[in-house]
This record gives C-alpha cells, structure tokens and sequence, in this order.
C-alpha cells in the first residue's frame, strides 16, 4: 500500500505542475531557454548516455524493428542535416536518423542524436516541410540536452523517482498498442532505470516540448520551408486521433496536450512567422512522395502483421484508387487471409493473389499463397501452376524443396530455368 | 514436437485460458451454444500436442493424453482424425526441409519455420477436410496461492504447510503451475471453446527458520520425477477441460491428490580431483574464449574477464599458455564441423562438441604442452530473494534501488520469491574432456524488485563494477585457494 501510495502522490504532483502551465499557451520568448543545464554531464554520465543510445540502436537492429530502407534513411538525413546546419552554435553535432516499423505515429531523440521516427507518422504526413516539423523538434531535445535537464531535475527528486518509473513504464504500456510499437516499448522499457530515456519517448516536462517546438519551428522555417505545414502535422494528426478513440498516436501524449500544442503552434504561426508562410514558402510534396513511395503499402503490410486489419483496409483502399499494382492486390489477398478462414475469404484472397499474379511483376510470395490456398482446397492443377511460377520467380527459396516435393507427388516436372515459362 | 507448432499452439491455448478465466463468470468455456457445437461439429482434427519445457518425457506425456482425447472424443459421438495425421505430415516435411534449426546456434531458423507450417497446414486441409480443429498445450500459469493453497483452473493444490500460519506466516502470492489448455476452432477460424484443467504445482513457497528463528521464506521445487506422471492428475485435468464439451461430469474432476515429492539438489562438489593433484599435474592451461549469453557488452565482459582470469589462475600456481590461440583454433573447428546443433532438434550434439574439443586439444598440447582447458562462461542463474535481499553463488545482493528506512518501508522488501542473475562459472577439463573443477562466483542481478513487479536491471548497469567481476572470479576459485 506505501507503495501504491507514493505513486498517486508524485502522478498528481506532476498533473499539477502540467495543469499550471497549460494554462499559458502563448508563445514564450525564443531566446529564453525553457530550463538551464544545471551542470555539464560527468564523464561518468556522458559516457552511459552514449551507451545506452548505441546500444538501443543495436537492439532495435537485432530485433528487425528498423524499416530498413537506405534511401528513406538518407532522405530524412539530408532534412535533419539542413535542420541542424541552421544554428552555427550546433557546428560538429551530428544527428542519426532512423526509421522504426509501427502502427502508431511515434517520433523521439536520444541524447547522443539518434533520431528515431516511426513508419506510422511517416505514411500520416504528406510533405518535406511537415517531416521538417517533426524532425526540427525532435532535434531541438538533442541540441538542448533535454534529456540530462530531465535526468538532473529528476535526480532532485530521486525519492520519488521508483513511482515515477512505474507509472512511465504504465504509461509506455499503454501507449504501445500495436505489435511492432509494443516491441520497440519492450526494447525501450528494458532500460526500466533510465528515466531519461523513458521521458525521450512518452515526453518531456511542458516547458521543454514547448521549447522544442519553438525552436524547432524556427529551424524550419530558416530552412525555407512553409510554416503553415507545422500547423497541419498536428491537425492531421488530430484527426487520426478523433478517429482511432483511445488510440492515441504516441508522439502526441494525450489529446489535451495535442490541442494545447496546436493552439501554440496556431498562434506562432500566424504571429512572428506570418510571413513565413504561402507559396513562395518550400513544401516539398513532390519530394516527400517519390522518397516514400513504397511506404503506403509497406504500411498495409505492417497493419497486416500487427492485425490492425481495419486500418491495414482502409490504407489500402486509398492506395488502390490511385494505383492497382500487383503488391496491391497481394496484400488485398493477405488481408482477405487474415479476415477469416471462410469460404468467402479465400475466393476473395485467390480472386486477389490471381489479379497479382496476372502482372509481370507479380510478388512471388502472391504465387506462394496462391498455391497453399488451392492446394487447400484440394485444387492441385491450379496450385501445381502456381508453384511452378513460384519456383521460377524464387528458384533459391527457403521453400523450394517442400514446393518440389509437392510436384512430385502431383506427377509435375519442376520448372527447368528461371527465364522459361511454365505455363 | 516441433517449434513451430509448440509455439503457435501454446500462444493460442495460452491466450484462450487467460480470456476463459477472466470471463469464467459470464461465458464459462463455449463461445458458441455446446448445442450449435455438437450440431455443427462432426468430425474434429486432433493436433498433437504441445507440452510445456519443463515437463521431461514430453513425448511420453503427448502419447498418453493424445489417445485418451481421442477415446473421449469418439465415445462422446465425434469422429475424430487422430494427431497422428498431422505428426506424419510434420515429420516427413521436417525431414524435406532439412530441420528447422540453425546448426551453428541451435536457434529456429524463422523462414524455415513459417515455410514448414504453411506446408503443414495447407496438406492437412486438403487432406483431412474436418469441421474443427482442436489444439491442446500442457502450459504454464500463474497459480494465485494464498495460505498454503494454490487454486486455479478448476483445482486447489496444498502446497504443504498448516503450522505456518498459526505463527502468523500469512504466504501469498503465486506459484508456478501447469494446465491442459483445449481450445476447438471451426474451419473458418472461429474459437467454438476453450477450457483449462489444473495439472500441478511445479514450486511453491513456505516460511522457513533460520537457526537464529527467523522466519525466512523458501522455494520449494517439485521433484522433475514427479512432474506429469501421475495418471490421477491426467485424469482430473482432462475431465475438467473437455468435460463441458463432452457433456460428462466426472467426479474425478473434485479429486483432491496429494502434493508429490520435491527434489532436493544434491551437493557436487567443486573439486572432481585432489586439490594438489591438479595444481601439480595439471599446471600448464589454455584459457578459451569467455561464453556469455545474449547480451550487448559480450566484448566488454570478455575484456574485462579474461585478464582477471588469467591473473588468479597464475596467482594459484598455474601457467596459461598460448593466449588467443585456443579461440582460434576452437572458431576454425566449429566452422569447419558447420555447427554442433542438430537441425532437427535443435539440442547440442554433445560427442560431436566433445570429438572437436578433443582435436583442437591436441593442437594445443603439440604445440604449448597444455595439460588442461579452463573454460570460463557467464551464465544466467536463478537466484531466491527474500527481505530485500538475492542471495546466490556464495553472493547476498541488494533487489531495490532503496537504503535505509526507505527500504524498510518498502513493500519490495517484504516481496519473496526467484529471479535472474549473472554468475561467473569456471570449469577445467582435460584432454579427455573430463572435468576437473567447476566452480560459479555470482556477478550481479538481472532484475530487481519494485513494487509488485520484477524490472530488468539496465544492460548497461551489468558489468559495470570492476568489484563485482573480482568478487566473481574470487568466489569462482576459491576452492582452489589452500
């Protein structure tokens, strides 16, 4: 019960202190820091906060959490480094960027400048200049040192700091809804004694995430890029918010607080940036589209896995009106398959991985489930055909020797080349 | 029993006994009126099944329940297509693929896993076109135990003490248990039922005394003879979860069974020889490469380590000869073996390891006459903890981040219970591979204690104390110390 007790009395410390500042949405002077470095970092310290980041970037390698794609990674570099290139005072620091799979929009920094944005607030956004947004903020709780005003403020209060731990770790819990999310939350909370980098994902005191989006702002509109698309990240975001309930994206805390940020971000924007906005002012649509071509559906492919497979439909559904690819119609398939095991699901999956599979660059994993659902269904002719697309497409796969035992025991020859054509 | 298969059972099993339980009130095991069941369901697939790791003989334990849920099954009016349909189409798959573990590792290969289940699944169906599929799993739950009695899945366990609580002992908390889960889906994938019968305790805890009559608690293991052998306990479980499916209401399933035995571990001791005569004939030694489990400061640990070693090791008299050599050469021999895991099982192919140690042996004693090999690894032990304190490997340490009357007040420091911690183990073997001496000095927790709850100590906490490696390597040789 003591226990129990001491966390109710620090969450409603920290209610308070929230509540008193969200009373004050103006914009607070740019030039005033939200909180000082008490002290610089010991050796000591800098060194397990290097630590600690290298070795949550390594374990978020292992456990295949990273999107993985060089030439997104190197995009969304480019941006940071324009980002940080703005302020002379930050010449030599030197920012990470990576991508993380997940449902969920999620964005955060770590003190030695990994950058770490998730694929679900990428394929929320729609220009450079709204990534632009993200990125500067997030930037700004590295350049700033949020993470060791943090950790100092909370070293004050060291008392209180095992309840705080725990309701971070609930708070994290509960956030994390999705698989993908829910492994990054797991990698994160195993460093269940470092409150900073609890604080770096579920969020800063008021005064410093307000400070990180002033600042961050003004990055990126010294970037030349259009101030009014900060305001929209957050309405975008909104919505997808009213939308999903209680599933509030991560980056975003809480529904209050996003209003509160909004409301900040409106008054700026049509304040001392009023003229950093309009059509003189870079977006980057077109920019931020063909670099992320791919991610839509590689999305739909990660709803799939996480079962969210409402959204998994919905996303797709926007795709497909702009474009029926043959990876389109797979994942229909694949979303079909997971619906149900019904009769009618499988002639929808089979109607879908036939529609891939009628593109020259059908997936091989489409000709793939196209057999195993035949072959299921006691069709053996049509899965025997599919299996040999499959085996021209993917001679070396892991698979292979249960596919050619298959067609063995169906009395059919395995395709002779990778170039012929079985049918 | 295949992974792939073991996994994918037991999660599902796993997840129905936890939603069975939580609306055990309202629902009771049908998802669907049993009437529209047995209207519906004809013919039912039987899986075979998944049996929980810490239950040995697992394949003795499936064969026996197999065929009685199969009797069941058919004298309750189902036809049924025995496990042994799908086992056979396992098999033969496992054996076309070539295995489904990495051989240098000994951990599943993940494509080979999911490519061996869509086989299994898709020939299955087409072959065997059943109504519903059950899947059963021996799992491991959580029994909520208070006062000496665990109770969960329709069955109370003593767990063996009375006159604790006349001295004001008052144990609550839980113990490790197993069940049979059941859980029948249709063909569309849809869960019909799921039900869990209570097999047994595997640990439980009791107050104990120290000599000075202080009330400490204490672990109490079942004996791993008596986990899953006892054909009452069988019998109770299964009336229990396929009972309601059945429409039977066997009075077996109040049975009350006495708890079994619990193992006492017996003592080995450190030294397999004479003190003397291995520090007189065994005088020249190899040091290999320090094994560690999965953990990010592997090269740390091992620069920590292996100069500490070595020094004790010449502190005691012996001379290590050669010194990266060893791993070298052991790297070259398990490259060129290809691994010394079996595909098929995933289990260690121990006279293989133990023909290439004894190759690379040779090599060293040709070329720096070593007469033995210490091998030092990091090992993940089970530590007790009780008054705040975890005690294992000859070490007491702290589970809290909290001194003084803050820890005293602290509900942590009232918690009991096990958790993990990092020992240092040292064994020596010679050239025949016989081990000589195996000692562990224990390192640092891995996790520690807040509130109600057990939190992973930050990786880079672990290693971090020059004193906790010396304390280890210490303790690890102190037998050797005259």
């Amino acid at each position: 019960m003591l226990c129990l007790a001491r966390i109710s009395a620090c969450l409603v410390l920290v209610a308070a202190a929230e509540g008193a500042a969200a009373d004050d949405v103006r914009p607070t002077d740019a030039s005033r820091s939200a909180s000082t470095v008490e002290h610089p970092p010991s050796a000591a310290e800098q060194r397990q906060l290097d630590y600690a980041a290298r070795d949550l970037d390594a374990r978020l390698q292992r456990s295949g959490s990273l999107y993985a794609h060089p030439d997104v990674d190197a995009y969304l570099q480019t941006i940071a480094d324009k980002l940080l290139s703005i302020d002379r005072a930050y010449d030599g620091a030197k920012a990470n960027v990576r991508v993380v799979r997940g449902t969920s929009a999620n964005a955060f920094a770590l003190p030695n400048g990994a950058v770490y944005v998730s694929t679900g607030l990428l394929e929320r956004l729609d220009n450079e200049a709204q990534i632009a947004c993200v990125l500067g903020h997030e930037l700004t709780h590295f350049t700033h040192q949020h993470t060791l005003k943090q950790q100092q403020s909370m070293a004050r209060t060291t008392v209180w700091t095992r309840g705080l731990q725990l309701a971070f770790l609930i708070a994290i819990g509960a956030k994390f809804k999705d698989q993908q999310a829910r492994d990054l939350g797991a990698q994160v909370t195993r460093f269940a004694g470092d409150l900073w980098l609890l604080t770096a994902v579920s969020g800063y005191s008021r005064d410093l995430e307000r400070e990180a989006d002033r600042e961050g702002l003004r990055r990126m509109v010294e970037a030349g890029y259009d101030a009014n698309e900060a305001v929209r990240v957050f309405e975008v975001l909104s919505a997808a918010a009213d939308e999903q309930g209680d599933h509030v994206p991560t980056y975003f805390s809480s529904h209050p607080r996003l209003q509160d940020r909004l409301a900040s971000y409106r008054a700026l924007v049509s304040g001392e940036y009023a003229n950093a906005t309009g059509e003189r002012r870079f977006t980057g649509a077109q920019e931020y589209r063909a670099h992320t071509s791919g991610l839509r559906l590689d999305q739909v492919e990660i709803l799939i896995a996480a079962h969210e497979l409402q959204s998994a439909a919905k996303l797709l559904d926007a795709e497909m009106a702009v474009s029926g690819s043959a990876r389109a119609y797979f994942l229909q398939g694949e979303l079909a398959r997971h619906r149900s095991s019904t009769p009618e699901s499988q002639r929808l999956a089979l109607a879908a991985y036939e529609h891939a599979a009628a593109s020259p660059d059908v997936p091989a994993e489409a000709l793939r489930q196209e057999a195993l659902l035949y072959r299921a269904r006691g069709e053996h002719q049509a899965a025997v055909q599919a299996f040999k697309r499959y085996l021209m497409l993917a001679p070396g796969a892991i698979d292979a020797p249960l596919v050619h035992e298959y067609l063995e025991q169906q009395g059919a020859d395995a395709p002779s080349s990778p170039q012929g054509d079985s049918q | 029993m295949s992974l792939a298969f073991r996994d994918t059972a037991s999660v599902l099993v796993a997840l129905a006994l936890v939603s069975v339980c939580v609306g055990a009130e309202s629902k009771g095991p049908f998802l669907v009126p049993r009437d529209t069941v047995v209207q519906r369901v004809k013919t039912i697939g039987v899986m075979p099944l998944n049996v929980a790791e810490v239950v040995p003989d697992p394949e003795d334990v499936a064969a026996r329940y197999e065929a009685q849920v199969v009797t069941s099954l058919q004298a309750a009016g189902f036809s049924v297509v025995p496990p042994s349909a799908m086992r056979e189409i396992r098999e033969r798959l496992k054996n076309t693929i070539g295995g489904l573990y990495d051989p240098m590792t000994g951990k599943p290969i993940k494509d080979k896993v999911k490519a061996y289940k869509d086989f299994a699944d898709s020939e299955y169906r087409s072959k065997h076109p059943v109504d519903a599929t059950l899947y059963m799993a021996v799992v491991t739950r959580d029994a909520p135990m208070r006062d000496g009695s665990a109770s969960w899945d329709g069955i109370t366990d003593s767990a063996g003490l009375s006159w604790a609580g006349l001295l004001g002992a008052h144990l609550s908390g839980t113990a490790p248990a197993l069940s049979l889960g059941v859980l029948l889906e249709d063909a569309a994938g849809d869960t019909l039922y799921s039900n869990g019968g209570g097999l047994q305790v595997i640990s439980y805890t009791t107050p104990g005394m120290t000599r000075f009559g202080l009330m400490v608690p204490r672990v109490h293991h079942i004996d791993a003879k008596y986990i899953m052998t006892d054909p009452k306990r069988d019998a109770r479980a299964l009336a229990i979860a396929l009972g309601p499916l059945l429409g039977t209401s066997d009075p077996v399933a109040k049975a009350k069974i006495d708890l079994p035995p619990t193992a006492v571990p017996p003592e080995v001791a450190a030294l397999r020889v004479q003190r003397e005569e291995l520090l007189l004939k065994y005088r020249k030694v190899a040091l290999a490469p320090l094994e560690i489990p999965e953990l990010a400061q592997h090269s740390k640990a091992e620069e920590r380590y292996r100069p500490a070693i070595e020094t004790k090791l010449e502190l005691l008299g012996f001379t290590v000869v050669g010194g990266k050599t060893y791993g070298e050469l052991w790297e070259r021999e398990r490259t060129s073996a290809g691994g010394f895991f079996d595909p098929f099982t995933g289990r260690r192919d121990d006279a293989r390891l133990q023909a290439a140690r004894a190759r690379v042996f040779k090599q060293m004693q040709e070329q720096y006459g070593i007469s033995a090999i210490v091998f030092p690894s990091i090992v993940i032990r089970t530590a007790q903890f009780s008054n705040g304190l975890a005690t294992w490997d000859g070490v007491n340490e702290s589970i809290t981040h909290n001194k003084g009357l803050v820890r005293f007040l602290d509900r942590s420091s009232a918690a009991s219970g096990e958790l993990s911690a990092l020992s240092l183990e040292v064994t020596i073997a010679d050239a025949a591979g016989a081990t000589l001496f195996e000692e562990s000095g224990g390192i640092h927790v891995m996790e520690r204690v807040s509130g109600a709850a057990l939190v992973p100590v930050p990786e880079p906490e672990l290693f971090s104390e020059l004193t906790t490696d010396t304390r280890a390597v210490d303790i690890a040789f102190a037998p050797l110390v005259k």
